[in-house]
């Protein structure tokens, strides 16, 4: 063939290159000359003119249309024939296609790799060996002891490699390879020219070296260089790599497990308040009378009445329903606590007052009512019991005194004398025992007097001066005695300490006991609430810490699963603390509501709190002279 | 006004439909009217109520109306020296009351601020009191007082007695192991509630057994006027102590409301948050209604619905029939509810009272009262109609 370019090669009327022509298909122009014009369309001749030049033509089919540029060729003999022959499966005339190739003969290198001899016969003749082998094949595929390939095209049976497969979900054999620890990536410091507080001074540079290398913040002084290619070598690279190679491969390396947990459901789950009602919530009645602060609270066990002892020297019973002072008792010193005998039938209140506890019969009621004269009669049989032990003893612990008759109008019923102030009085269940606590009365501090026989005893003979409250087990003959540190529990009739409960008190100020006998809370000056379960230990089961400051006393409900404590702040706090029966269960503390019940004078807000012995509802009373009742909304 | 639907604007409210009404029947000095639709009145616009009802605009509404009742009036004050726990108001509007100073009062109407009678006798504040009168011609009533004193007190109280006159007590009922908190009395029937957490009916103090009193002491009933304390003890003699007929047992904490409801039936709520019905000659209960909150006081209204006042600050309506809430309680007062009362002359309205001060009067099928009395400045303890 003659070469291609463009000197020798017939003319491109159209240089529009080796495109389809279709681009051009609606345009009229096919192209562009070799000076940029349009080379346009020739008008096409319709199908009539078409055709008479077809009738005029004698050899019409040697017409054939060049679509490139536009015209109409007619094929000359050599064309036609050079068509035919091509048609024909034959090459151009003057083309050997079976030339033979020239073999230079004395080349030495065709020589030596050149065949060295006659091809032999096998390699003519079909091999005996893979006829066997097919026949083995086509027996076992008939056998159907050989699968065929699976079909490439089946998408199922192609063979997929993920790349970019995870390294974490590639299952390792044998010990998993621990990565190695990254290293701190260069910050700022590092570079080559940085901020100027980077740099160090030389007082600065002075102290880090003065430094243990492996105490020193950066272990090279920070440099500034104007440009990168000033920057020299690095000087103790060596010795960083062979470090760093030191650690990898010396230092031993143990995969640090993280915790996917969600914190939050680490939580235990406690129901909602809304779920745990009834409890007091909102304020209902304000009882207002006394003129001084409200030292203590007690309640009627039937739930009728409350009665409230008072700085200003009165004892008042309240009606809970109405806000009513009921009576009242002048006893023209300030009474520091108050206990009413949670017996029905000897409904009589004890209050100590200075050192003094004076009993009262509030004589509910007509005048000839069953418990005034029930009282009547367990106070004469006291005083003949007493009258037929004979001479007073030389060292008496108390002295039971009449009062005088126009106190023995108003219901006052005895006096019991006490060496120092007391501070508390409190009953047993029965109603015929009660204890008194007076704390500077060092061995005397506590002291349980009998009614029935008007005497009294004391079980303590070490000191017991920093006793704070003191109260009966609700059922058991146990003493609980609260100390600033820990509570003790006495088998009164064993005569020993039973229990010794420890919370890591610096003040306890108050505690109560679960009416089933065997949870106790302890509020402490501390801000702290401990519920101890004696079953489980001598331990808190559960300490809270709610105030911003001390809290002065705690409560249970006596059949409701509620108790409260009180603050300094004068903020109440209920909570939920339910006791099950079965021991596999703990008991069940959720904090419920936060009452503002009493203004915070600086020290002391709420001083007592007390629960309806049936409904719902906290009395809390406190420096403001007033007594709240919240019930349950 | 015609049975024809109206078409009216669903912006109306109450105010638009009295309008309406008005109109219709050609009033010539409007008033107001209320409106029932399906048995609940009507307290927003019509469209906010028919949406929240999920009925449709275009539907007929059966609209019932009627005059709206009126706002009570402050009529007549009657100074107590101390609080009243207990008020009653008999046939012929004469007014008892029941004092924490330990009397009970009759005030007569028009007999500005003094007792007409005071009723001595009682040993510690009384707490509630209620008219008894004999059907038929008898003149003479009978006022009861409860006490905080375990027993009620009879007085014989004859028609036109007045003058500022005190009285001794005819019969006295003892029993109770506990202060009486409520009594009541309809039919024949006389009942009282206590803090001992039980119900007690007593015998019906009759004119005749009064004459056998006064035969028998052959000395009228007092009617002396005023008495010095050492006659009291003197006067004692003339009064006669009676016991109960039946105790009805069942409340496990003290009651605080009773009330006699017809065909002898006792309701009672306590502070075990149960409204108890009872039959008195059977002393069964017959049912047990509980809710969350201690009953401080029960009614029974025409109909036979109970309404109970809670500690919870709500009025409670009890359908003793089904067992339930009639609807949810009504709660608009502040303070906790003391006593509620029926209206008797229509079985929808009901008057209650309220530590918050407040009178509300409710038609129970609003859950807004429609009238609220803020007379007193302390507490409002008891209430009647």
């Amino acid at each position: 063939m003659e070469s291609d370019s463009d000197e020798d090669g017939p003319v491109m009327k159209n240089p529009v290159g080796n495109i389809p022509m279709e681009w051009y298909k609606d345009e009229k122009h096919i192209g562009y000359d070799l000076s940029g014009k349009k080379i346009l369309r020739k008008t096409k001749k319709d199908a009539l003119q078409r055709h008479l030049d077809r009738a005029d033509d004698p050899e019409p089919w040697r017409l054939v249309y060049d679509e490139v540029n536009d015209e109409e060729l007619r094929l000359t003999d050599a064309e036609v024939k050079l068509l035919r022959r091509l048609r024909n499966g034959k090459y151009e005339p003057g083309i050997d296609p079976y030339e033979d190739y020239p073999v230079p003969e004395d080349d030495p290198e065709l020589k030596i790799f050149g065949p060295s001899g006659p091809e032999p016969k096998s390699r003519f003749v079909p091999s005996k060996h893979e006829a066997k082998k097919i026949v083995r094949y086509v027996r076992m595929i008939r056998a159907g002891k050989l699968k065929r390939d699976p079909d490439p095209q089946d998408p199922d049976k192609l063979y997929n490699f993920d790349v970019w497969e995870r390294e974490d979900d590639v299952v390792h054999r044998g010990a998993v390879p621990i990565p190695a620890p990254k290293m701190k990536l260069p910050g700022h410091a590092e570079s080559y020219n940085p901020s100027k507080e980077y740099l160090l001074s030389p007082e600065e540079q002075e102290e880090m070296l003065k430094q243990d290398p492996s105490d020193r913040p950066l272990n090279f002084i920070p440099q500034a260089y104007t440009s990168l290619k000033k920057v020299p070598l690095y000087p103790s690279l060596v010795q960083e790599r062979f470090e760093r190679c030191l650690d990898l491969y010396l230092c031993p390396r143990t995969v640090k497990k993280r915790m996917n947990v969600d914190p939050q459901s680490l939580l235990p789950k406690l129901p909602k308040p809304a779920d745990l009602r009834p409890y007091p919530s909102v304020l209902t009645v304000v009882y207002e009378g006394h003129k001084d602060k409200i030292n203590s609270l007690s309640h009627h066990p039937d739930g009728q009445y409350f009665a409230s002892a008072s700085n200003d020297g009165f004892v008042m019973v309240w009606e809970v329903s109405t806000g009513r002072c009921w009576k009242k008792w002048n006893l023209k010193q300030p009474v520091s606590y108050i206990s009413w005998n949670p017996n029905v039938d000897f409904p009589i209140i004890a209050v100590a007052v200075g050192s003094e506890v004076i009993l009262i019969d509030p004589r509910f009621g007509p005048q000839d009512n069953l418990q005034s004269a029930a009282i009547q009669e367990l106070l004469l049989k006291g005083r003949e019991f007493a009258a037929s032990k004979g001479s007073k003893e030389k060292n008496e612990l108390v002295k039971f005194e009449d009062v005088a008759s126009a106190e023995k109008e108003q219901g006052l019923l005895l006096r019991v004398k006490h060496a120092k102030p007391v501070t508390q009085v409190t009953w047993h269940h029965k109603g015929d025992y009660f204890v008194t606590l007076s704390p500077q009365a060092n061995t005397k501090a506590v002291l349980i007097h009998q009614l029935s026989k008007m005497q009294s005893q004391n079980p303590f003979t070490k000191s017991k001066s920093d006793t704070q409250k003191v109260l009966f087990h609700p059922s058991k003959p146990f003493l609980f005695l609260a100390t600033k540190k820990h509570v003790k529990v006495y088998n009164l009739q064993k005569q020993m300490l039973s229990k010794n409960l420890l919370g890591g008190f610096k003040w306890l100020s108050s505690f109560d006991i679960h009416p089933g006998g065997d949870n106790v809370v302890c509020s402490a000056f501390d801000r702290k609430i401990s519920w101890f379960d004696m079953d489980l230990s001598a331990k808190p089961y559960k300490t809270m810490r709610y105030n911003n400051t001390g809290l002065r006393t705690v409560a249970f409900h006596k059949r409701l699963p509620l108790f409260a404590a009180g603050g300094e702040d004068g903020v109440a706090y209920v909570f939920h603390g339910m006791v099950y029966n079965d021991l596999m269960d703990n008991p069940l503390i959720v904090p419920l509501k936060r009452l503002h019940a009493h203004k915070n004078d600086g020290m002391d807000g709420i001083l007592d709190i007390l629960f309806h012995p049936t409904q719902p509802w906290l009395f809390t009373c406190g420096i403001d002279h007033t007594i709240r009742l919240f019930t349950d909304k | 006004v015609s049975d024809l639907p109206l078409a009216v604007p669903a912006r109306l409210t109450r105010l638009g439909l009295s309008e309406v009404v008005n109109h219709l029947l050609e009033h010539d000095e409007p008033r107001a009217f209320d409106f029932l639709i399906d048995g609940e009145l009507l307290r927003s616009s019509l469209e906010e109520h028919l949406r929240s009802k999920g009925l449709s605009l275009e539907e007929v509404v059966i609209v019932e109306y009627f005059l709206v009742p009126k706002k009570p009036e402050h009529t007549e004050d009657k100074p107590h020296e101390d609080w009243v726990a207990g008020i009653a108001i008999s046939s012929s509007s004469s007014v008892l009351t029941a004092s924490y100073d330990k009397t009970g009062r009759i005030w007569e109407e028009g007999a500005d601020g003094h007792a007409a009678v005071t009723l001595l006798g009682h040993e510690d504040s009384a707490t509630c009191c209620t008219w008894v009168e004999e059907q038929g011609e008898g003149s003479t009533r009978f006022a009861i007082t409860g006490s905080k004193d375990y027993s009620l007190l009879a007085f014989a109280v004859p028609k036109g007695t007045g003058g500022g006159q005190s009285m001794q007590p005819c019969f006295r009922f003892r029993g109770h192991e506990g202060a009486v908190q409520a009594v009541a009395c309809r039919d024949s029937l006389l009942c009282s509630a206590s803090w001992d957490k039980t119900i007690k009916i007593w015998p019906m103090p009759t004119e005749k057994e009064l004459e056998e009193l006064a035969g028998n002491s052959g000395e009228a009933i007092s009617q002396t006027g005023k008495r010095s304390k050492g006659e009291e003890g003197k006067q004692a003699v003339n009064m006669k102590d009676r016991g109960c007929l039946s105790t009805l047992v069942g409340h496990t904490q003290a009651v605080t409301g009773v009330e006699v409801g017809g065909r002898q039936e006792i309701v009672s709520g306590g502070w075990d948050h149960t409204v108890k019905s009872w039959d008195a000659e059977k002393q069964q209960c017959l049912t047990n209604l509980t809710s969350n909150s201690a009953v401080n006081g029960v009614a029974i209204s025409l109909s036979g619905l109970f309404a109970s006042a809670h500690a919870d600050r709500a009025v409670r309506v009890w359908d003793p029939r089904a067992g339930a809430l009639v609807r949810k309680s009504l709660a608009s007062h502040k303070g906790w509810v003391n006593a509620v009362s029926w209206s008797p002359s229509s079985e929808h309205h009901l008057v209650s009272c309220s530590h918050d001060h407040t009178i509300k009067l409710w038609d129970f099928r609003s859950s807004v009262p429609l009238h609220t009395i803020a007379a007193h400045d302390g507490k409002a303890l008891c209430v009647s109609w």
